[in-house]
């Protein structure tokens, strides 16, 4: 009883940073049908160079909001110089493989600076463990989750009430329309890809201090995100969270009841049937091609 | 100047073969050290990997798809020969054997259900099945070793022949692998100058017209990496029976990217590109060792230099200079068409039989939404004859078209070819039942040639299964030849002959029009479906097609005309099916069309000729409202 | 007489190494209402596009209110008082019918034009049966109330130039005959119009000039009034029957 309930727990902790990822995702997908491949490692950045900034002796209320910044500055520079000007072609190749490339740049720069090794970052949240049903937690695991729903509801109320957020929704449903409404369909864009990085790296930074913040995080969780974001219907915000959040919490059970190497190879072949049975996602729609 | 790829592969094979084979010898006939058995290690290495990238080459360069989990299904392959040679006492030729096979039916298993949505989700399940594939190898420690991997693999036999790279062997395992690669350029060759590797050509260019010409877009994409998988597996075999020793360190994530990287520079999709860019990167990987830990940065780096200086590859980039240089100033002519010869009676046949109607529709009906565009729709085809659909625009004349080819589903109703109901029907499988259609905006696989274009539509037509194709046995030959003669009939039919070799996208529009009638001819249909098919063409284009129509008709074929151009309409067809808002307001031959009120008013407006609107918009007010509440009150 | 709104000269405009705009002329007079028609394929809706920024030119020039604005972005063009009703309407499907004209007052919204609010009620009384569905989906609008939604969040951004291209695509005559005139009221009221029609029925009842287009160019041009009696023009694009 104790153990599931800590597995529940510790679930929804890491179902929460692949919601805030794959939400990420599933927004720049919507207006440019393409992606930062490594949206990983702007998670990655979140943590690390929090991390690293409040090591160099600023404060951690000036560090993680700086990290964030830059994260959102470096996914903006990605959009803009390596997914729009390969965004043309019919097929995904060009996007993908320079995005790659730049995420196993900005990894591979990390490493060499920042150190191969986790290191932690203090947190007020993450001192003294809450107890719930007998299973222990820190109340900053509990926090992902709940910045994830909320995250997504703000998306929602920005993207319905906000003039801007309209805007978005008219570029995901046609960019030439939203041109000829006066919208700068390739500003909004990359506005979208610098929020989406922003949730990235906060859910980097938000996890860094209960599993310490490496250099190597990003990649897993990123394409895993990606993954989930797929497997729900990526266009859809609120299916990409609901299907994040349990998905951590199913691996977080069969890490716990079998083995850590069953949990990917669970999770991947359940990913695989998932998208047999639904190649639209879970809640995905038919996308109509117009022939 | 131009070098054909049966050349290319020739030259290639004959010196390459011919000096890899010399240069374990090197040494002792020259009585030099060089190569030493670490150099001949190396050189090993780099040919395994080249089967590798060749295998990616297919997978990328033809079909358009990108695996970032190639190390996985290569170090999957080498754990399959390590597994049973050290617990099945499996010997290397039933090893090697078992790892292609393995390796390829994983391959089914991952690309099958990603490629039915969309190429990138591939990259995405490949990349995560190879993180977790990595990880599996060093968790399960009692089943693969964990970080202490596999070691003591009995070293292979062959005839009795000990498997070694080393001297007093005879260098016989170097052999081996030589042999493997050279097979497996050749295989390369046949493959992508097959049906097959045209069809993934075209799937990477058109899924809509691959499908109309009875490619199936899943199949192909699916078998591409199928094909992928199975020469990583191989190479992988391969590895494990020189290493002797296997664990997950050699089947990282970098490594995917440095195949895929391979591919790239050397030049996605050309013959020689797969072997210089593993030459080239591996000689890099050795120089960035300085690097240490920015050696992966130095490839991301590398990587994006070259997507954005040289996207074609050093291969794919020189081929393009040498066509620059070598560009004959010459100007192609069109011929006179359409140009009726007797090849065209193997191709263009009537149907067999007197059905009263090649095709007919019955209470057709589409939905969009809540939207009909189509409403229960009548219509018959009757053999030889020209079918014309007309009606303004969105009245949904297009729809029909679709659904009759099996892009669109239907609500509702009966679709019968020769007496058969197909309604609901997949496209690819209409296409080779003989439902044959042009786009009305054209959609040809613009990258690949005029002949290869044509060449996609014989394509559900071949007997020669995948493996008589890649072994080239006479009979494909023989077929090849066959279809290539009348691909090249099909081009004389419309006049193109002169544009065989062009890129079919660099053709002008009316060109491109002829050639998308010469490729769903191709199809051999027993209906045609055109799609507005004088939009665009200039007078005497359009006067050209109106005869090649009517000649496909009185050979026999039956087809379906959807056209605006009144003239176009009135010259050739034998039957006009009018519609409107989804519904048939009229049917009958053109004559009874043409007098039809309510045909006029669809077609041309209550402004339409003698309307007294016309005379009122000369004073530069405009009523035609007035009229437009009597109509109103009136209905 | 002012410059005219829109000068277009030796408009070229290529997909690849198709030219589908082959050196169009043309020009539309402030306060004029213009018509390009032409069979299908014949250049029009690329003219459009091109002058609208949808897609750029690859020669030629395109003067609008005294500025070249040849290569500019349709938002650019928005903003300097051009507006356009794409060919197919495009309506955002899943935004209602208040949020469409809303977007269409993007630009104004932007700089917080105080007269939004009251130009929303003058479209609305142009178009009434769009008020009865203001919180309706877009997407669930029957094709004609569609294209008065396409025409009202053009006329939102209160622009100097409205392009409508094919105002008839796939709408029946009664509503046709509902729609035209109320091009021409618009019209009458001073706004510039350039319609491209392939109903040239309908293009020639309502517009003062008329350019006939083929094949990517301009084959002649002339008061609307002249035109819908010239020979070629009516066996050409209204129907008139050789045998009659």
């Amino acid at each position: 009883m104790g153990n599931n309930m800590q597995f529940l727990l510790s679930g929804l902790s890491i179902g929460g940073v692949y919601a805030l990822v794959a939400l990420g995702f599933s927004m720049m997908w919507s207006v440019a049908r393409a992606a930062n491949f490594t949206h990983g490692d702007i998670f990655m950045l979140g943590g690390v160079l929090t991390v690293a900034m409040f090591a160099a002796g600023l404060p951690l209320w000036a560090a993680a909001p700086l990290a964030l910044v830059i994260a959102m500055v470096a996914a903006a520079a990605i959009e803009r110089f390596l997914v729009r000007p390969f965004n043309k072609e019919a097929n995904a190749i060009g996007w993908m493989l320079t995005t790659i490339a730049i995420g196993v740049m900005i990894e591979s720069f990390a490493t060499a600076t920042y150190g191969p090794l986790p290191r932690p970052l203090p947190s007020p949240l993450a001192a003294e463990p809450i107890f719930v049903a007998g299973a222990g937690v820190f109340p900053q695991e509990l926090l992902l989750p709940a910045v994830a729903v909320l995250a997504m509801l703000a998306l929602y109320v920005f993207q319905r009430y906000t003039r801007t957020g309209q805007a978005i929704r008219a570029v995901a449903t046609n960019r030439v329309a939203a041109g000829l409404m006066g919208i700068d369909a390739d500003r909004i864009t990359m506005f979208v890809f610098a929020a989406a990085g922003g949730l990235g790296a906060l859910a980097g930074l938000l996890i860094a201090p209960v599993i310490q913040a490496t250099t190597t995080m990003g990649l897993l969780i990123g394409l895993k995100s990606f993954m989930i974001a797929i497997i729900s219907g990526i266009t859809n915000p609120a299916g990409v969270v609901a299907v994040a959040i349990a998905f951590g919490v199913a691996e977080r059970f069969i890490e716990g009841y079998l083995s850590t190497s069953a949990r990917d190879a669970f999770g991947f072949t359940l990913m695989i049937l998932v998208l047999l049975a639904f190649p639209q996602g879970i809640f995905g729609r038919k996308e109509v091609s117009k022939v | 100047m131009n070098v054909s790829p049966r050349m290319t592969v020739a030259l290639t094979l004959i010196l390459g073969v011919g000096a890899l084979a010399f240069l374990p010898w090197w040494g002792t006939v020259f009585d030099s050290r060089f190569p030493t058995s670490f150099e001949l290690r190396i050189v090993l290495r780099v040919m395994i990997i080249a089967i590798v990238v060749i295998g990616l080459n297919i997978l990328v360069g033809a079909a358009g798809l990108v695996s970032l989990g190639h190390a996985a299904l290569y170090g999957f392959g080498a754990h399959v020969a390590a597994l049973l040679a050290v617990n099945a006492g499996l010997g290397f030729v039933p090893g090697l054997i078992a790892a292609v096979l393995g390796t390829a039916v994983l391959g089914a298993i991952l690309a099958y259900p990603s490629v039915r949505v969309r190429g990138v989700f591939l990259a995405v399940i490949t990349i995560a099945f190879g993180l977790v594939f990595v990880n599996i190898l060093r968790e399960w420690v009692s089943f693969t070793g964990g970080a202490s991997g596999i070691p003591g693999i009995p070293r292979g036999e062959l005839f009795g022949m000990r498997l070694s790279p080393a001297q007093r062997d005879g260098f016989i395992y170097y052999y081996v692998v030589l042999f493997f690669l050279a097979l497996a350029f050749a295989l390369q060759y046949t493959l992508l100058f097959s049906r097959y590797g045209r069809a993934m050509r075209a799937t990477s260019q058109s899924e809509n017209a691959s499908r109309a010409l009875g490619v199936s877009v899943i199949r192909t994409r699916t078998l591409a990496f199928v094909i992928s998988a199975g020469f990583a597996g191989l190479a992988g075999g391969l590895f494990t029976y020189l290493s002797l020793f296997v664990n997950y360190e050699s089947f990282q994530f970098n490594q995917s990217i440095q195949f895929l990287l391979m591919t790239i520079l050397g030049g996605a999709g050309t013959l020689l590109g797969p072997l210089v860019g593993a030459v080239t990167v591996f000689w890099a990987t050795v120089l960035l060792q300085a690097f240490e830990e920015w050696q992966t940065f130095a490839f991301g780096l590398m990587l994006l230099i070259v997507l954005f200086a040289m996207p074609r590859g050093i291969v794919g980039s020189l081929q393009d200079l040498l066509a620059r240089r070598g560009a004959r100033p010459r100007m192609r002519e069109t011929s006179d068409w359409p140009h009726w010869t007797p090849e065209l009676e193997a191709v263009i046949r009537p149907i067999e039989g007197r059905p009263d109607a090649v095709l007919k529709l019955e209470g057709l009906t589409l939905r969009f939404g809540g939207l009909t565009a189509v409403d229960n729709v009548d219509l018959a085809a009757r053999p030889g004859t020209v079918h014309a659909l007309i009606g303004p625009n969105g009245a949904g004349k297009s729809s029909v078209i679709n659904m009759i080819s099996g892009f669109y589903k239907p609500a509702e109703g009966r679709i019968l070819l020769m007496d058969q109901d197909v309604a609901g029907t997949d496209s690819a499988a209409m296409a080779a039942a003989g439902v044959a259609r042009t786009f009305q905006n054209t959609e040809l696989f613009g990258a690949m040639t005029v002949l290869d274009n044509v060449m996609v539509g014989f394509h559900s037509r071949y007997q020669s299964g995948l493996l008589r194709t890649l072994v080239r046995v006479p009979a494909a030959r023989w077929e090849e030849a066959k279809m290539r003669r009348q691909a090249l009939a099909l081009l004389d039919f419309v006049g193109l002959t002169d544009f065989a070799d062009e890129r079919a996208g660099a053709l002008p529009f009316g060109h491109q029009r002829r050639l998308e009638i010469a490729r769903a001819l191709a199809l051999q249909p027993r209906i045609l479906l055109l799609d507005e098919p004088a939009a665009g063409l200039t007078h005497g284009e359009i006067e050209d097609l109106i005869r090649l129509i009517s000649l496909l008709a009185e050979k026999g074929l039956t087809i379906l005309l959807v056209e605006h151009h009144v003239d176009m309409i009135m010259a050739v067809s034998d039957h006009v099916t009018v519609l409107d808002y989804g519904k048939v307001i009229a049917a009958g031959t053109p004559r009874q069309i043409q007098d039809d009120p309510r045909v006029i008013e669809a077609y041309f407006g209550h402004a339409a000729p003698g309307a007294e609107a016309r005379a009122e918009a000369a004073g530069g007010t405009v009523d035609v409202s007035a009229s437009a509440a009597n109509r109103g009150a009136a209905e | 007489m002012s410059a005219p709104i829109l000068q277009v000269s030796g408009l070229r405009v290529a997909y690849g190494p198709i030219t589908a705009v082959d050196g169009v002329d043309l020009e539309v007079g402030r306060g004029e209402f213009v018509g390009i028609i032409g069979s299908n394929g014949a250049g029009k809706s690329s003219t459009m596009r091109a002058v609208a920024g949808v897609l750029a030119p690859v020669g030629g020039s395109i003067h609008f209110d005294g500025t070249e604005v040849a290569g500019r972005k349709s938002h650019e063009m928005v903003a300097m008082g051009l507006a356009m009703v794409p060919e197919g309407r495009m309506i955002f499907g899943d935004q209602t019918v208040r949020e469409n004209l809303m977007l269409g007052a993007y630009t104004r919204l932007a700089r917080r034009d105080p007269d939004v609010v009251d130009d929303l009620e003058e479209v609305l009384e142009l178009f009434p049966r769009l008020r009865e569905r203001l919180d309706q989906l877009g997407g669930s609008l029957s094709g004609g109330e569609q294209q008065m939604l396409a025409v009202a969040r053009g006329l939102l951004s209160r622009p100097k130039l409205l392009v409508v291209d094919e105002l008839s695509l796939g709408l029946a005559p009664k509503i046709l005959d509902l729609l035209f005139p109320i091009l021409a009221k618009l019209n009458a009221g001073g706004l510039s119009i350039l319609l491209v029609e392939q109903m040239a029925s309908y293009a020639l009842a309502v517009t003062q000039r008329t350019y006939v287009m083929e094949n990517g160019r301009i084959r002649f041009s002339g008061p609307s009034a002249d035109l819908a009696r010239d020979d070629r023009v009516l066996d050409a694009y209204l129907g008139r029957r050789h045998d009659a």
